[in-house]
């Protein structure tokens, strides 16, 4: 099919008009830059102060010496047992393991045969 | 050789196919804003595509028509172009053409949207009928009665300005 002489010319005339460019494509994609030395310095260093005030009001919080007496002292200084104890004595003497773990839950742990334990509410109930 | 494209390459075909594909993209949408919208999601495409297009021209315009549709099925965007639509404007309007231009772009807002796509593809697209029609998924008659009927309505409507 022929375009007539008439379609040519408003062909013509129409391409006469410019077209509007877009508005330009967004920026190239960059990679992603390497945080400089400083910047993770300074990041670090915001991380050990906000740790160092946290334990500082921690202690700040914590019962003071005349209140720490009023607790009942359920474990004597002298028979407190750390992990690291535990530990020494499952290695070096392994069937007193035992009797330690039971003097210490003793010590710890709530009597649930006394009178007002748990167990003897709960029958009682 | 299909060569992978960088962003100056893309740069390059938008500088090149951006004001005829934001014409396109324009007369579909009615509204220039999400045109461009979609040109730049299918150019920035372009980026992560292995291969370049072999004929860059049909497809560009067959991708911003597939977005173009699916912005429409969605039913954000206008179907059809409205005289208020102060963003539908898409023709440089030199002095001396201003009122020429207007009635161009009110003339091409008569159009039924389907003749009004042939146009802007053969006008301002610079493609061929066959092209179009491919783009289109029509054959080459389709496309060429549609770009007739096109011409012969917008003569009616330019007669004064065409003078």
């Amino acid at each position: 099919m022929k375009p007539d002489r008439d379609d040519e010319r408003l062909e013509a005339w129409l391409q006469q008009f410019e077209l509007r460019a877009p508005r330009p494509l967004p920026g190239k994609p960059r990679p992603q830059a390497r945080r400089p030395a400083v910047a993770i310095a300074a990041l670090a260093a915001m991380v050990l102060i906000a740790i160092s005030l946290m334990t500082w009001r921690g202690r700040m919080k914590s019962p003071g010496p005349q209140q720490a007496t009023q607790q009942p002292a359920q474990t004597p200084a002298g028979d407190e047992i750390s992990f690291a104890q535990l530990s020494r004595i499952a290695r070096q003497e392994p069937e007193k393991l035992d009797s330690h773990l039971d003097r210490l839950s003793a010590k710890l742990l709530p009597d649930v045969r006394s009178g007002e334990g748990v167990l003897n509410r709960l029958s009682r109930e | 050789m299909a060569v992978k494209l960088t962003y100056e390459d893309v740069r390059d075909l938008y500088g090149q196919h951006g004001p005829a594909l934001l014409a396109y993209g324009t007369s579909l949408l009615g509204e220039r804003a999400a045109a461009e919208d979609v040109l730049h999601q299918v150019f920035l495409k372009l980026l992560g595509m292995d291969k370049r297009p072999e004929d860059a021209r049909p497809y560009l315009f067959k991708a911003v028509r597939n977005r173009c549709l699916n912005a429409m099925r969605g039913g954000s965007r206008l179907t059809s172009l409205t005289e208020d639509a102060d963003g539908a404007e898409w023709l440089v309007k030199p002095a001396g053409m201003v009122e020429a231009g207007l009635d161009v772009e009110k003339a091409m807002r008569e159009l039924p949207p389907e003749q009004r796509e042939v146009v802007v593809m053969r006008i301002w697209g610079r493609m061929t009928l066959a092209e179009a029609a491919a783009v289109l998924e029509i054959s080459e008659n389709t496309a060429a009665s549609r770009y007739r009927y096109a011409l012969s309505k917008l003569r009616g409507l330019l007669q004064g300005s065409t003078k």
